[in-house]
């Protein structure tokens, strides 16, 4: 059985990334920090409904102190150097998912932007016109990672005021279970 | 993975050193339990559960995820905050309270359809006094044009015990005791769906009674373990990048 005392996925790809490996190897580290996260059904139930940063690093640029600055906004962050794999991982994901990524292949982007777990976008690049309309998810297209963190602070915050809405509706077992504990803790609610 | 062991003790020092090995790689996170270790007193607690990092954010995504575990060592700022929510004796008037959302069509319709039904919010909802400001984030078209914006509104009589977040860079908000039941009375359809809501803690007890007394022979630790909502059985149908690229190529020559 799983250690309960699991921690965020974060540490798994924070420890992996200074190790500094290839595409090859951070690829198999990334299946298993995303084991992790969807492993046992216990863990699907954990995971639902935390925000994840993924950040689809193709050029390989990203340094330690960038993932410390993603974590300090948002615990969770997981990087991926190959967009086959970071694809596969986003289609049985069941967290809600910020996603930061280059413009240079419009075809992912789309892709991406069709997946119903993804939350937002982030478009890293400069001079790039796009069509919000098509693109709804896309909160902006930032040129540097300043700028970028700014933006991501802003919508995480947005996000958490208007779309982290879980509601327990009267026939939903969570709906009875909060009740139940709520009556049972008597915490003087 | 239990839903709750109703036995663990929740304390500060628990909870701290938890968190401690929960972060461990996240400095800023690390700082905010230390200072949380060294002056968290019950008076603040407002500060510490809304405003700090920590532990604000453990907190909130415990709530959100069901995080059984988490939320045990939680327990005592949970109690906190209730006490301090009926301790402040503020003079209220009625008043109405919003909060502005963008709902996917799914909850959407669940909410339309739910008219006259109950509902209950699992966590900390932030409530604010003035319907333009919620308005503004219901219908903000800077993001996600493509969720239906939604109001909900809340008549909010005297007796209810309600407290006051301050938190910077914004007015005041608004939270109810945790697991609060409320019942949709009325759903406005428009541009911006207006969903009217009142209070209804009294039905969520009767229901969690009626429950108890139907199944008076569990425990109630068995009772909760039953209810933990399972997950979903069905493998999502899975594609290859490429294999959507293609698609995608094929249909734009189309």
């Amino acid at each position: 059985m799983r250690s309960r005392t699991a921690r965020p996925v974060t540490s798994i790809g924070t420890t992996r990334f200074s190790s500094r490996s290839t595409t090859g190897l951070t690829s198999k580290s990334n299946l298993t920090a995303s084991h992790l996260s969807i492993g046992t059904d216990h863990d699907n139930q954990v995971n639902r409904e935390n925000i994840l940063f993924i950040y689809l690093d193709l050029q390989s640029q990203l340094l330690t102190h960038m993932i410390t600055s993603l974590q300090e906004i948002n615990d969770r962050v997981q990087t991926f150097n190959d967009p086959s794999i970071c694809y596969d991982f986003l289609q049985t994901s069941t967290d809600r998912i910020f996603v930061i990524c280059p413009i240079d292949d419009k075809d992912l982007v789309t892709a991406v932007h069709d997946l119903s777990v993804v939350e937002a976008i982030f478009i890293l690049g400069s001079d790039t016109q796009i069509d919000r309309s098509q693109w709804t998810k896309v909160d902006g297209i930032y040129s540097n990672f300043e700028e970028l963190l700014v933006g991501l602070r802003e919508a995480l915050e947005w996000f958490e005021q208007t779309q982290m809405n879980v509601f327990a509706f009267d026939r939903d077992r969570a709906f009875l279970r909060s009740q139940l504990w709520k009556e049972e803790v008597s915490l003087g609610f | 993975m239990k839903p709750t062991n109703i036995k663990v003790i929740s304390n500060k020092e628990q909870l701290v050193s938890m968190a401690k090995e929960y972060y461990r790689d996240n400095p800023k996170l690390l700082q905010s339990i230390n200072e949380f270790n060294r002056c968290y007193h019950q008076n603040d607690v407002f500060q510490w559960c809304f405003s700090s990092p920590f532990p604000s954010r453990l907190l909130h995504q415990a709530l959100r995820t069901s995080h059984t575990e988490h939320l045990d060592q939680c327990r005592f700022l949970l109690a906190d905050i209730s006490y301090i929510l009926r301790r402040s004796n503020q003079r209220q008037i009625t008043r109405q309270l919003y909060r502005g959302m963008k709902l996917t069509n799914e909850v959407h319709n669940r909410l339309i359809n739910h008219t006259g039904k109950l509902i209950c919010l699992e966590g900390y909802f932030l409530w604010i006094k003035s319907k333009m400001t919620a308005l503004k984030f219901a219908s903000s078209s800077n993001h996600r044009t493509d969720l239906n914006p939604v109001l909900l509104k809340i008549t909010c009589e005297s007796s209810i015990p309600i407290g006051e977040i301050s938190v910077k860079n914004s007015s005041t908000q608004i939270i109810f005791d945790l697991y609060t039941v409320f019942r949709v009375t009325h759903v406005n359809h428009g541009p911006v769906s207006v969903v009217r809501l009142e209070l209804a803690n009294e039905d969520g007890r009767s229901i969690a009674q009626g429950y108890r007394a139907k199944h008076k022979s569990e425990s109630i630790q068995n009772l909760l373990d039953q209810l933990m909502t399972l997950p979903d059985p069905s493998v999502p149908i899975k594609r290859s990048l490429s294999s959507v690229k293609r698609s995608m190529a094929e249909n734009k020559i189309r």
